[in-house]
């Protein structure tokens, strides 16, 4: 590698690190909704005693939304906890060898689970297939969370498997 | 199909492969469930079953508290409350030996119980005591030392992210759990407590006694009613309401951080930029913790689909051994996974084989659930790799490991006696649990 990372490089690498943030920022939204409709939940159903039935169901589905939206920009972070007893010890060139094999087959894993998400998503919308409660939600819209949030994860563990090690020509 | 005693070593040593390569603890567990479907369950539509096992292992209201708890932690840490609380005790505290050290665990047991982040916990006391300890010349092991101790009692005191991770896990009542932790964890604190005032009076010169600014009655009933009691609403938010049975625990979450922004807001500590980093710190903790639940929880449905569950299963009983014993080998395993790991892959990967054997051989699962946890709590602080040893490397920079690592040896003693103690008389965290409504 010699010579500066290209001009198209460089956008796709702000292209997606501002996919991730934004997808971070949706993320952090649903949380503080989900503080806001459950406490409303225990006012409207104590104080009014009119139970707000579909909060529940709601927030179930951020629970999923809020990893799957969160994962790429936690990965960039490096925030997905691992252990590095052996990894921390080992002489330079080997470790960012080793750390970029590591990222290239968590991407692949990712990639391989957001493909079958696809189809999962694919098939329940061209069934019309709802989820069984109250709000009759339609279950792709749900399940399209899986595919986008490990696929911006695949996107980000290539980046970190292709991006050069410290001592190679290019560093970010 | 291979013999389970076969594939069992073969799943388990595969992943711990994979973690000491440094393999992130969410994708480890997700490699090794594709592999494991692909070869035991012929891929293809088994996949299928996978997505559906990720949307449902996360779609639960009941894995809501683990963001919740953590971000009361956050707030607490982010605005300036527990600062504030910190310096009204710090004058109800006279001139006594090691009284910083009692000040720590004083103050790390009430954030325990506003706050379900050991790691947000101890930063924060590390960060506010460990320098005015220096300055006054305390030994490691009664500053360093109750930090630890009491920064990780966050994960048993409720609220506890944890707890709520391992209920779920092990289908376990989380109210139920969350209340039996009480009277352990404040046991724990008060041993602490013991400890320090043996040390110190032992040997004064660990903990020098030193002039402090008197303070007048009225300052101290104005530092407690102004910044300490207006905490007790917050956990009367998250455990006051649990025991009434207005709400259930992840109504009581919620509550607790409406309240805990509440409490912010009201000492004028709220600002656009607290809730920011409040919320980036909530963010990476919970994705990081729901990421591992939604693919780890396939692990177990491996472990059962392999026949490894069931064969251990009948294996152990086979065996006859006394229920003790068992439960001595289980928390031995913990303990040694413990230093090494990480707590809520530990949580996956044994209590899929505990959980069967205790249920058959008879032991109660709340009593189980408790000791796990302090032997969880003890993992943050044993070496090699002990979270919370490396927190406080972070605060102290210029302390050798070695002395960090002898200055938690105490605590983690009391830790081990206080597990003893519940095996001998259960009813120190079952009592609580029957006053639950």
């Amino acid at each position: 590698m010699t010579g500066g990372p290209s001009a198209m490089t460089l956008n796709l690498n702000r292209l997606l690190d501002r996919i991730e943030d934004g997808l971070a920022v949706i993320a952090a939204g649903l949380l503080l909704c989900a503080v806001l409709m459950v406490s409303l939940e225990v006012v409207a159903r104590y104080f009014f005693n009119s139970p707000l039935s579909w909060t529940f169901e709601v927030t179930e589905y951020f629970l999923l939304f809020i990893p799957c939206l969160g994962m790429g920009w936690l990965a960039r972070h490096d925030g997905h906890v691992s252990i590095d007893i052996v990894t921390g010890r080992l002489p330079e060139p080997l470790r960012s060898r080793l750390a970029r094999v590591v990222a290239l087959c968590v991407s692949a894993a990712c990639l391989f689970v957001a493909v079958w998400g696809a189809i999962a998503t694919w098939e329940s919308y061209s069934k019309g297939a709802r989820i069984e409660a109250i709000l009759q939600t339609p279950q792709f819209l749900i399940y399209s969370a899986i595919p986008l949030g490990f696929f911006v994860c695949a996107l980000e563990y290539a980046r970190k498997a292709l991006r050069a090690a410290p001592g190679e020509a290019e560093s970010t | 199909m291979i013999e389970w005693w076969i594939l069992l070593p073969l799943i388990i040593g595969a992943l711990l492969i994979l973690l000491v390569l440094g393999f992130p603890v969410a994708f480890a567990f997700l490699i090794i469930n594709l592999a494991g479907i692909e070869l035991l369950q012929g891929g293809g539509r088994a996949y299928h079953q996978l997505i559906l096992s990720i949307y449902a292992s996360v779609t639960s209201f009941s894995l809501l508290p683990i963001p919740l708890f953590v971000l009361m932690g956050e707030i607490l840490w982010h605005s300036n409350i527990a600062g504030r609380a910190l310096g009204a005790m710090d004058k109800l505290l006279g001139r006594v030996p090691g009284r910083l050290s009692f000040l720590t665990v004083g103050s790390g047991t009430v954030f325990a119980a506003l706050s379900g982040s050991t790691v947000a916990n101890t930063a924060m006391l590390g960060s506010m005591l460990l320098p005015s300890m220096k300055a006054r010349g305390y030994a490691h092991d009664l500053s360093m030392g109750p930090i630890m101790g009491s920064g990780a009692l966050a994960m048993l005191i409720p609220p506890s992210a944890l707890a709520v991770v391992y209920a779920t896990v092990a289908k376990v009542s989380i109210g139920k759990l969350l209340v039996a932790l009480i009277v352990p964890g404040l046991l724990i604190a008060a041993l602490y407590v013991v400890y320090i005032m043996i040390r110190a009076k032992l040997s004064p010169e660990s903990a020098p006694a030193y002039d402090v600014d008197k303070a007048s009655t009225r300052e101290k009933i104005e530092g407690l009613v102004r910044y300490v009691l207006p905490l007790s609403i917050i956990v009367f938010l998250v455990v006051g309401v649990i025991f009434l049975g207005v709400a259930t625990p992840t109504e009581a979450a919620a509550l607790g951080c409406l309240g805990s922004f509440g409490l912010a807001a009201a000492y004028r500590d709220l600002d656009v930029k607290r809730v920011i980093l409040a919320l980036k710190g909530t963010l990476s903790i919970s994705v990081m913790m729901l990421t591992i639940m939604a693919v780890a929880i396939g692990f177990s449905q491996l472990l059962a689909y392999s026949g490894a569950s069931r064969g251990l299963l009948e294996f152990v009983t086979a065996m006859d051994v006394s229920p003790i014993v068992m439960i001595l080998l289980m928390q031995l395993i913990v303990l040694i996974l413990g230093c090494f790991m990480e707590q809520i892959a530990i949580m996956l990967i044994t209590l899929p084989i505990f959980i069967p054997i205790i249920k058959a051989l008879g032991i109660d699962p709340i009593v189980f659930a408790v000791i796990t946890l302090i032997n969880l709590e003890i993992a943050l602080m044993t070496p090699p790799f002990g979270l919370l040893l490396f927190v406080l490397k972070g605060v102290a920079r210029d302390v050798p490991m070695k002395a960090i690592y002898l200055a938690a040896t105490p605590y983690i003693l009391i830790d081990v006696l206080v597990i003893f103690l519940i095996l001998i008389w259960p009813e120190i965290t079952l009592a609580l649990t029957r006053l639950v409504r």
